[in-house]
């Protein structure tokens, strides 16, 4: 078989899909064995909770019924009777079938959530036009001037394509996480459809997929921002009119209401029809409990040490010593309101100002995410995934060098280990290392923060228009 | 060899998760229509999931005095009381040496401060006392489970404990207060500075952006 054929075959997407299905399989199968035999578990705790989640809702019963004034009439069970469910209830209806077919049923779901995102990013690559763009090897500081760029054949950009859309089918972060049982996919394939229907101009589908995926988490209303921006300019430049007075002037225009109504719109739709049938609870676990959250132990975010220092104590007095001389400023230091205003303000920043054209989406709404995660009071590995989905998507618009995407990767990567490190002298050998724990906790926020600037920087803002 | 409880030890002995492990040899003949049941009072730094007690369906039931265990609170912000679980063995008398898990976490501790700076946060652990229930045994005398928080219907004798059966330390790792202000201070600075680095680099962004859409709006109209 000649080379050519080889190359073919290996950038066939059919065979990327194939590959992805049989690895998803395997792995939910081995799931199966392996929590049978070992104490040990491959299943995400998180599985357990969605999965006992479902129970409780198909099995209503004394002390677990809906609380909403419906919810006596449909008799159906409450998923919030089940601790630490702080999800919708949609989640729980999704995995009904764990309860009619297969306890395994909910991975298969959130595995085919991955495939389908694969097949969209594929699908968004090549509708985009997914051009290389070669870097200036007398460029030093990694910029954003590509002095050569050319429209690669149509095989060359399939291929590309294939290869890019890979990068998320085969990354063993994407496919552990969903067949380990987190829900995250299911999230990440509704802010997909979002983006591709918004990239397409389809904003009406657009603002009602961003509504759904606001409804099942929150931080997706950052992505509006954006929109409504790329809808203002787009609007401002087609009449020829540039000044920012002429686009904020467009907020007025029936497609940024229209695209606020409808997002909103099918959000309260879905609140309110979980607030009818599960009352109280669904709004204090899906989203109230995230305003009060004190998440103490110890997580990527640097802030856990600062909470488990002032956390109050049984009687809601801070910790006796912690309290001390509370002047303004410390108040404010310790205040929500010290990581939350830096997070919207960047968060919302880079959406309003970023999103020039819905060509430019891809970059606001990875800028976004970034910042979300890299600000956030508490991070786990799975709130990468939020911002890693956009990569693939983002390639082909960066005019990065070779050593300095390595250069990127590595730190972002050594930010991590280093924190787990410490991280393991603390859960596992039950070390005192908590301060150390918390400087890697800084180490991971400003790499993190500052490979985010080094690919914003790297972003080729002369790239062709959408074919 | 009577019923005893042969040993007893934390696995491991330190760390966030240590599971309790205890080794009993049943005599024969083994009690009839009898089942046999750990018990353990836990202190309030330590706490086990009945979520995941739940995975352990196949080996043994359970009860605890609190069923509702507030599993994200460090130890000052729960009820400095103890947790009384007690494990309902399955099918004890099938094997003469049975040994029994339970998964135990432990909660952060209360803070070091300048008084407590030099002492070891070290929390002693009970060893669990196993005994049998039966339905046609009387209650034994009350002073046999005293510290019990959880009644026992109609026990019927207490398991000997081995010598080698005796509390156990665990170090719980602990925060310092003092230090609270390089941590508030430095968590703000990092915050900010990233902060700055990023926005700067949107800005800078943004307005390479709009010198393109520019450009691209006079090539259109030329």
């Amino acid at each position: 078989m000649s080379q050519s054929n080889y190359l073919s075959m290996a950038t066939s997407f059919r065979a990327v899909l194939a590959l992805s299905c049989i690895l998803r399989i395997g792995l939910i199968l081995y799931s199966e064995w392996h929590d049978a035999h070992s104490l040990v578990k491959y299943t995400d705790v998180d599985y357990r909770v969605f999965s006992d989640a479902t129970h409780f809702l198909l099995n209503p019963g004394s002390g677990n019924r809906a609380q909403g004034p419906l919810g006596t009439w449909l008799n159906v069970g409450d998923p919030y009777t089940r601790a630490t469910y702080r999800y919708t209830p949609l989640l729980s209806l999704l995995l009904a079938p764990n309860e009619w077919i297969h306890p395994s049923f909910g991975k298969y779901i959130f595995a085919g959530c991955d495939i389908l995102a694969g097949v969209l990013i594929h699908s968004l690559l090549l509708s985009l036009g997914s051009q290389r763009v070669s870097s200036n090897p007398a460029r030093k500081t990694g910029g954003p001037k590509a002095e050569t760029r050319r429209e690669d054949p149509l095989e060359d950009r399939r291929a590309y394509s294939t290869i890019l859309a890979a990068v998320h089918l085969l990354s063993p972060f994407v496919f552990s996480i969903s067949t380990r049982g987190s829900s995250e996919s299911v999230l990440l394939l509704f802010v997909l459809g979002t983006l591709a229907c918004a990239l397409r101009g389809r904003w009406h589908a657009a603002s009602a997929l961003l509504g759904v995926a606001v409804h099942w988490k929150i931080y997706p209303v950052i992505y509006g921002v954006a929109c409504i921006a790329a809808i203002c300019q787009e609007r401002a430049h087609a009449k020829g009119k540039t000044s920012p007075g002429a686009v904020i002037a467009q907020l007025w225009s029936r497609q940024a209401i229209s695209f606020a109504v409808i997002s909103a719109g099918t959000f309260f739709a879905l609140g309110v029809a979980m607030f009818a049938i599960w009352g109280r609870p669904f709004l204090e676990e899906t989203y109230l409990y995230h305003l009060h959250r004190r998440d103490h132990r110890h997580n990527f975010a640097p802030h856990f040490y600062l909470i488990y220092l002032t956390y109050p104590d049984g009687s809601g007095a801070v910790e006796a010593g912690a309290g001390g001389s509370r002047t303004w400023w410390r108040a404010l230091l310790r205040s929500p309101l010290a990581g939350f205003v830096p997070q919207m303000v960047l968060a919302i920043g880079a959406g309003a100002l970023l999103a020039r054209r819905r060509e430019d989406l891809v970059l606001a709404w990875f800028v976004q995410t970034a910042v979300f995660v890299i600000f956030n009071k508490v991070c786990t590995s799975q709130y990468f995934l939020w911002y890693l989905l956009f990569i693939p998507l983002l390639v082909p618009r960066l005019g990065i060098s070779a050593r300095r995407a390595v250069v990127c990767a590595t730190v972002w990567a050594a930010t991590q280990a280093l924190w787990l490190s410490q991280a393991y002298r603390l859960e596992f050998l039950g070390e005192e290392v908590f301060a150390e724990l918390w400087m890697c906790g800084l180490v991971y926020l400003l790499g993190h923060a500052w490979v985010l600037g080094a690919i914003i920087d790297v972003y080729d803002v002369t790239a062709c228009k959408q074919q | 060899m009577s019923s005893q409880v042969i040993s007893w030890h934390l696995d491991p002995p330190y760390g966030a998760h240590p599971k309790s492990i205890t080794r009993i040899h049943l005599a024969a003949p083994c009690p009839a229509d009898c089942t046999l049941h750990l018990q353990h009072i836990l202190p309030p730094d330590l706490f086990v999931d009945p979520y995941e007690l739940e995975l352990y369906a196949d080996a043994y039931t359970y009860s605890l005095s609190n069923p509702r265990v507030e599993l994200e609170k460090p130890v000052f912000a729960v009820p400095n009381e103890p947790l009384t679980l007690r494990v309902n063995i399955r099918d004890a008398c099938a094997r003469e040496t049975l040994e029994v898990e339970v998964p135990l976490h432990v909660r952060y501790g209360r803070l070091r401060d300048e008084q407590t700076r030099a002492d070891e946060p070290v929390v002693q652990v009970r060893p669990p006392d196993a005994f049998w229930t039966c339905a046609s045994h009387d209650a034994p005398a009350a002073d046999a489970y005293a510290g019990s928080l959880v009644d026992l219907p109609h026990p019927s004798g207490l398991l000997e404990a081995s010598p080698d059966v005796r509390p156990l330390s665990i170090r719980i790792p602990v925060g310092d207060i003092r230090h609270l202000v390089f941590v508030e201070s430095g968590t703000v600075l990092a915050v900010l500075g990233a902060f700055a680095w990023v926005g700067w680099r949107v800005i800078r962004a943004a307005r390479r952006l709009a010198g393109a859409q520019r450009a691209r709006g006079k090539d259109k109209n030329e």
